[in-house]
């Protein structure tokens, strides 16, 4: 008898769960793109940015294609100049945790929330939103910079907080790694060197892990990000791994599972910017967050 | 304080593992196996565990033969593949790379059974990331051919596999060989 069981127990712990656990429901996807031009705003024109509304636009027609046939919805946040802080799409702070909170709000656990950012960042990760005055002035007289047009990485987590399905962020701006949270239980490598002491250090550390808000970022946390023309070199790569054509807008063949991993991989090896250089101005280095998982998005 | 224990440990292995190797009956060895990888996770999962597919190459460096047991210090190597896709997710493939050292111990001619415990340092396939875990292994091994230079054994090995945040079972097929430099008996 107790051999009987240890076989059954056996067999059903090696038959493997994926095989005989029916397969979720496929959930929805929504794509939340956000992106800033800075046109209008007070700050220099010199850094107006050109890429960022391209890099928004072809986007979400990439995942408009990518999920073709699902149940997928997109929303664009803009600015571009013509703007109206009536327009609850204007891309300010308080609009923008509006959204996200909304749309964590109605997801289930089988839908995946992508939300895309291209735009400024200053060095603690915050993103540079619209501010909420007619003038569109992020720069008061005296020089500073407007708190109110910042949202920070905690902000954005916190709006995130009643998501139950996957979340990923997209981030195309400067410093955007503030955003990969460290991993609890791996050790990233990027500029940094691997002390087997730390590695095996963290192993026997309280923290655990947890699923976590999936992050894809143009940069690492003390790093500026760059645009061409037309998009943001890690936007420009992303969408090229995503199998958008954009000459010809439309979808080509991708012969393999889409997941961040995959993304990373992809800009890794293809963005139109050195990985690694001495000046900070002259690379960009992609971030991801690590632990055991990918997030699988096709 | 953890670090140092660690190096207590190697040490330790190190030293138990030369001592007989300088008295003879020394030999290298070269294993490897193919396994089913079952991670369960300690975190909450969309199921209770994900599969993958693991293959093992160990390199035995410091190896003794005794008239029914031995024992060798060995670097392994294991590539775990990314597990079937589940849901939105997949767990991810990586490579590691590590210490370990083998006992075993013969019941008869032919068959004998092995235990292996080590460490090991694992790189994910696709991104920058790296972790450390404890693995162990038993199993039986069958003798399939001897000549006095070299033995070869077919194995089974059931293996443990101790990650923070998955502890993974593994069972599997594969061969070990034994090589001898000085033939058996001489000293």
């Amino acid at each position: 008898m107790k051999l009987h069981f240890l076989m059954l127990l056996s067999l059903s712990l090696f038959l493997g769960c994926e095989l005989i656990t029916p397969s979720p429901t496929e959930g929805k996807t929504h794509h939340l793109a956000i992106a800033l031009s800075y046109v209008g705003t007070n700050i220099r024109s010199d850094d107006y940015l050109d890429g960022t509304l391209p890099d928004a636009i072809e986007l979400e027609k990439a995942f408009d294609a990518l999920f073709a046939g699902k149940e997928h919805t997109s929303t664009l946040m803009l600015q571009d100049g013509n703007d109206d802080l009536d327009d609850l799409l204007l891309p300010t702070k308080a609009h923008v945790i509006e959204k996200i909170e909304s749309l964590s709000d109605a997801m289930d656990e089988q839908d995946i929330l992508i939300i895309s950012y291209s735009g400024h960042g200053m060095e603690d990760g915050s993103l540079v939103l619209y501010p909420p005055r007619n003038d569109g002035s992020i720069f008061s007289k005296s020089g500073s910079m407007y708190t109110d047009v910042l949202l920070t990485v905690e902000e954005l987590y916190d709006a995130l907080d009643s998501a139950k399905g996957s979340v990923l962020l997209l981030m195309d701006s400067c410093y955007s790694g503030n955003f990969v949270l460290e991993s609890e239980t791996s050790y990233s490598l990027i500029e940094r060197n691997a002390y087997l002491q730390k590695i095996y250090d963290q192993y026997f550390t309280e923290g655990s892990y947890t699923r976590p808000v999936f992050v894809l970022a143009a940069t690492t946390y003390d790093n500026t990000a760059s645009e061409t023309a037309s998009h943001g070199h890690f936007t420009q790569a992303l969408l090229e791994g995503l199998g958008w054509d954009e000459e010809n807008q439309r979808q080509r063949e991708v012969d393999q599972t889409i997941s961040v991993d995959y993304l990373y991989q992809y800009v890794y090896y293809h963005q139109d910017i050195a990985l690694n250089s001495v000046n900070s101005w002259e690379y960009q280095h992609p971030t991801i967050t690590g632990g055991p998982l990918d997030l699988i998005l096709r | 304080m953890k670090g140092k224990r660690l190096y207590l440990i190697v040490l330790l292995i190190l030293v138990t593992a030369g001592l007989p190797a300088a008295s003879g009956e020394q030999y290298y060895a070269a294993s490897s196996s193919l396994s089913y990888y079952l991670g369960i996770p300690h975190f909450e999962d969309e199921i209770p565990a994900r599969s993958s597919l693991a293959v093992s190459t160990t390199v035995g460096f410091l190896g003794y033969q005794g008239s029914n047991w031995e024992t060798v210090l060995q670097a392994h190597i294991y590539s775990v593949s990314d597990s079937l896709p589940f849901g939105n997710y997949r767990a991810r493939g990586f490579n590691s790379l590590g210490l370990s050292i083998l006992a075993s111990w013969s019941l008869s001619d032919r068959f004998s059974l092995f235990i292996q415990g080590g460490s090991e340092v694992n790189f994910y396939k696709q991104i920058e990331e790296v972790f450390a875990s404890f693995s162990f292994k038993l199993g039986p091994q069958f003798l399939i051919a001897e000549e006095p230079t070299y033995q070869m054994h077919l194995i089974v090995p059931l293996s443990v596999h101790l990650r923070k945040e998955i502890t993974a079972l593994q069972a599997g097929i594969g061969i070990r060989y034994l090589l001898f430099p000085f033939k058996r008996g001489d000293t």
